[in-house]
């Protein structure tokens, strides 16, 4: 009869040992060489899944100027003075790197103000619709024309005239007040609750100011990051002691991001480094551990480098599961050598423990295909590195580590070994499934409160510091939660009258409001030149010199001089050939900046409103027939994220329950076996669910994906069992599963020690799971199958 | 109402504008100043250190050129250094202001209704009453750092303030000069000589320094 193909492949291996040593070897040499070619990212969008609504956004904002953008807020201590913060800005904006820094923004240019209000009124028939005209007619009789030139006679007597006089002649009778309104548009929200105080954006208290800051320098690059966070603390450094910058943007997130993860690997792998070998060398106390010791490290040197072969730059938040991974991955080894130990050689024992071995590996890599129906590219990282890792450590254990374990008996501490179950059933089943039960109708109850995290920001692991200045500064500058609506066309002018529509759609909703748009200032060319023709017309000769007329008998009594006016009739006087002013220019860059775009193929014109999950459907339903609009909403983004995440592990669960349950069978090949054996990936479920909601720990896009991983490993504990049982003797089954578990728990239990909350999360998720699915499988799996599958069928042979 | 519309514009038009990149490197404020004038300006300020409230009548002659005739106006201010202050207009018309640190209330005889415009986001009419504050409290330092200065004359003390080019205020100062009393205890007058040839002088008459004030002296609707 011919061998199986595992036998023949382990007998080759026997025959050529020495060639399977050096092949290791060197694999194990390249391994280790390729770490330090693999590149590592930071960055959560590959924790966002792949649909539309999130593509969406993270186009808009990695195309938007918003990504560049910093806010540098300085506070000044109680003892500090207000002049010290001011000379604190400045000092800031001088010492910053231009290079880094090209733009750096400080608060209010009067000067501008000053150059550009000629500008503003010549600008101002382009934005004088009908209805303005019609106002305006209304207001031109000699009654009104009298009051108005008192009101700006009075203007002249204010202490503070001096700067305003220029408008006041060039525009006596209030005709930019139009632009009133058309601005208030556009300031109506302006995210910060600022004032300006000596040309600083400030506080109402003057206590703090904010200067913003734009650099080339993208959020999601970690090394720019680091060097614009490094650039801005050396500026911090110099300011003097009553005065603490902090600052305000993403490029903060990466880098803390960035060394969370890093020391939360690094600490994570040499705790569980040092857990492994304390665990076997004090249990087993045999040289040899040291050799499954080397199956999850090979297994994970090997799954990481072929991983960044296949997918480029990994993340890091990704490799920082890799202790769980090796936690997996040492469960093969210590089964081979459990089973070598026990019969005394290492071939033999590895032949009886193929199948149940192949069978955990295959529940576990088909968990991890289940990840694959997963939207979220994160999730695919994680698949793929598992998978790989989970196939070396497979290969290591049944074909390698066998060759390497001498073939003598061993005795293992606090292991009796073969002890053979007794034939009846007694009152202790009957408690352990009575305990069983009672705990998990209760926690299954308590699992409806749990609740779904789907603020993708809650995992970010920027430290306490970030997250604490950033809640400050959203109460001290009241920051205010604005969706955009940005509208977007491959012309300026259609961008521009897709924002008009905007304006008018919301404009019946103004429960939605308020707006802040441009949409007034900034019509497109053809209104604006419909404007000034009508501006023109209406502006007849007769009524030029009527105004005139009126005007100088008018402003005779105040005492104003003929010319006192000029510039307004100046104007006036050339309304007929006004040429379109370009916006462009009227209006400062920093102004522009917020409300228009440009890409490399397409422009877009934003404005605000208010994000509230509320409005959100109104919003939605106000601009759907609008083609070419978009809402960039936070409130948005989380929802989708919310229930595209919900879809996801619905659809993953599904599938990987129907793996799982098809594995089951087929390995077991019985009905009832079956179900015993799904008993710890019930508990397991019903358990972290009930006492996450207890312990009030959300669940998030990060611990649901330990969850389906936790499911993974439980069956392949209730499988062990149920084979156990069936042949009523433990044969060191108990203690196969109890290291497995116990060597998974430290793989996932030294993620309770990182600070990053995704990692945490795993790590409180694997731990709870896996403990509930290990006391299920050792405990209630041989009691429930005692009593009821008490007869001839549990003693059947395998 | 349109005064108050005017005023919001502005200030509006000030928040649309806002924006300037500054990366000038700040220097000592006093840095170039001579020593007799240093000690000239140490000395006011120990005056004006000194000064806790005022109240002195003036008389304010505006030579503009949109105006067929100087315009002169009558009145009386009151102030607590560092506070409140009151711009109480008797003649031509009567007319009323009351400046403090969030807001200014205006009040005038036509009307006679009190109207309230808040600071914040007032960032020129702020700039503005800054100026006036700066002048008014001889707080001369913090002027330097925007404008050159000169001692016109010791006895008594006359200092010329001018805008640097830099200063919010260049566009439409010429200069400021300010006239001490001969003990120096306080201004005498303010000339304000504007770029376009206007001018504003301030004479104050009738000035008794930190006596008690009444809080209706910084009511503006006390005559309504």
């Amino acid at each position: 009869m011919r061998e199986p193909l595992f036998t023949r492949l382990l007998h080759a291996g026997s025959r050529n040992r020495l060639v399977l040593l050096v092949a290791v070897v060197l694999s194990i040499g390249a391994g280790l060489a390729g770490l330090f070619f693999i590149r590592f990212e930071s960055n959560i969008e590959l924790m966002l899944p792949d649909h539309p609504v999130v593509r969406d956004h993270l186009a808009f904002l990695n195309k938007s100027r918003l990504s560049g953008k910093l806010v540098l807020w300085l506070e000044l201590a109680p003892e500090g003075q207000s002049t010290e913060l001011h000379s604190a800005v400045d000092q800031v904006a001088a010492a910053l790197d231009p290079v880094l820094f090209p733009k750096v923004i400080t608060g209010l240019s009067g000067k501008d103000l000053q150059e550009n209000m000629g500008a503003l009124l010549d600008y101002l028939p382009s934005v004088m619709s009908p209805e303005d005209l019609h106002k305006l007619a209304a207001g031109l009789d000699r009654k009104e024309v009298s009051q108005k030139l008192r009101q700006t006679w009075l203007q002249f007597l204010n202490p503070g005239s001096l700067f305003m006089r220029q408008t006041l002649q060039a525009d006596p009778l209030g005709f930019s007040s139009v632009l009133l309104g058309k601005l208030q548009e556009a300031v109506s929200s302006l995210a910060f609750d600022v004032e300006i105080e000596n040309g600083h954006f400030v506080t109402r208290d003057r206590r703090n100011a904010m200067l913003i800051v734009e650099t080339p320098v993208r959020v999601p690059d970690t090394q720019g990051s680091g060097r614009v966070v490094g650039e801005l603390k050396r500026v911090f450094s110099l300011l003097p002691a009553t005065v603490k910058g902090h600052i305000i943007g993403g490029h903060t997130h990466t880098v803390s991001n960035e060394e969370v993860i890093r020391r939360d690997i690094g600490l994570t792998l040499v705790i569980a480094a040092v857990a492994f070998f304390l665990l076997f060398a004090v249990l087993i106390a045999d040289v040899a551990t040291l050799l499954i010791y080397l199956v999850p490290a090979v297994s994970v040197v090997f799954g990481v480098n072929a991983a960044y072969l296949m997918l480029g730059p990994l993340s890091y938040s990704v490799i920082g599961v890799s202790a769980v991974v090796a936690g997996i991955s040492v469960d093969y080894g210590i089964h081979v050598y459990i089973a070598a130990r026990t019969t005394g050689n290492p071939l033999t024992g590895t032949a009886h423990v193929v199948r149940p071995v192949t069978a955990g590996a295959a529940t576990t890599l088909g968990i991890f295909a289940a990840f694959f129906l997963s939207r979220i590219e994160g999730y695919h990282q994680m698949a793929v590195f598992t998978i790989l890792s989970i196939l070396v450590a497979l290969v290591m254990s049944l074909l390698v580590l066998p060759h390497a374990l001498g073939s003598h008996k061993g005795r293992l501490r606090f292991f009796s070994g073969g002890r053979k179950t007794p034939p009846r059933p007694g009152r202790r089943e009957g408690w352990i499934l009575f305990l069983w039960l009672v705990l998990t109708v209760a926690l299954a109850w308590s699992a409806w409160g749990v609740r779904l995290e789907s603020d993708i920001r809650k995992i970010d692991g920027a430290s306490p510091e970030i997250l604490a200045a950033e809640d400050r500064f959203d109460e001290v500058w009241k920051r205010q939660k604005l969706a955009i609506l940005v509208a977007e066309s491959g012309s300026l002018e259609q961008a521009l009258a897709l924002n008009r529509k905007i304006r008018d759609a919301m404009q019946e909703h103004p429960r939605l409001g308020p707006l802040t748009s441009v949409a007034s200032l900034l019509p497109e060319a053809a209104v604006r030149k419909a404007n000034r023709a009508a501006w023109s017309r209406f502006w007849s000769p007769e009524r030029r010199i009527r105004l005139e007329t009126l005007v100088r008998e008018e402003s005779h009594p105040f005492g104003f001089s003929d010319d006192a006016f000029r510039p307004f009739f100046q104007r006036l006087n050339h309304t007929d050939t006004a040429a379109d002013a370009d916006p462009f220019s009227v209006f400062p860059e920093m102004f522009l900046d917020r409300f228009l775009q440009k890409t490399d193929d397409t422009v877009q014109v934003l404005s605000y409103v208010p994000d509230s999950a509320e409005n959100l459907a109104e919003l939605k339903q106000t601009l759907d027939g609008i083609p070419g609009v978009r809402i960039v909403s936070a409130q948005a983004l989380s929802s989708v994220i919310s229930s595209v995440i919900t879809e996801d592990m619905v659809s993953m669960t599904r599938a990987a329950l129907l793996f799982l349950v098809l594995l089951t069978f087929i390995f077991v090949r019985n009905v009832k076996e079956s179900i015993l054996a799904l008993i710890p990936v019930l508990s397991s479920v019903v358990w972290l669910f009930g006492i996450m909601a207890l312990l009030k720990l959300p669940l998030n896009v990060a611990n649901l994906v330990a969850d389906v991983v936790v499911m993974g490993l439980c069956i392949d504990y209730g499988i062990f069992m149920v084979f156990s049982s069936r042949h009523r003797s433990d044969a060191g089954t108990t203690l196969a599963v109890s290291l497995s578990a116990l060597t998974t728990l430290i793989g996932a239990g030294v993620l309770v020690f990182a600070k990053h909350p995704a990692l945490f999360s795993i790590g409180v998720t694997i731990v709870i799971g896996i403990g509930a699915g290990f006391l299920s499988a050792v405990f209630v799996v041989p009691a429930a199958y005692r009593r009821l599958l008490p007869g001839p069928e549990g003693a059947r042979p395998s | 109402m349109r005064r108050l519309r005017k005023v919001f514009l502005f200030s509006l038009l000030c928040l649309v504008y806002a924006g300037q990149s500054a990366r000038a490197v700040p220097e000592s404020p006093s840095a170039g100043l001579g020593p007799r004038l240093s000690a000239t300006i140490s000395r006011l300020e120990a005056h004006a250190a000194r000064l806790k409230t005022l109240s002195t009548e003036f008389v304010q002659e505006k030579n503009l050129a949109a105006f067929r005739n100087t315009l002169t106006l009558r009145g009386r201010i009151f102030m607590e250094r560092g506070g409140r202050l009151a711009w109480h207009v008797d003649e031509p018309v009567r007319y009323s202001v009351l400046i403090t640190d969030k807001v200014i209330r205006q009040w005038d005889e036509e009307t006679r209704q009190v109207r309230e415009i808040p600071l914040s986001g007032n960032p020129m009419l702020r700039t503005a009453l800054d100026q006036i504050s700066v002048w008014f409290n001889g707080d001369y330092s913090s002027a330097l750092k925007d404008y050159e200065v000169e001692l016109v004359q010791e006895n008594p003390v006359v200092i010329r303030f001018m805008p640097k080019p830099s200063a919010l205020t260049a566009k439409v100062l010429k200069s400021i000069e300010l006239r001490f009393r001969s003990n120096e205890e306080y201004l005498e007058q303010i000339l304000i000589l504007e770029a376009g040839g206007d001018s504003t002088r301030i004479r104050f008459e009738n000035t008794v320094l930190n006596s008690p004030l009444k809080e209706a002296d910084f009511e503006v609707d006390r005559r309504a």
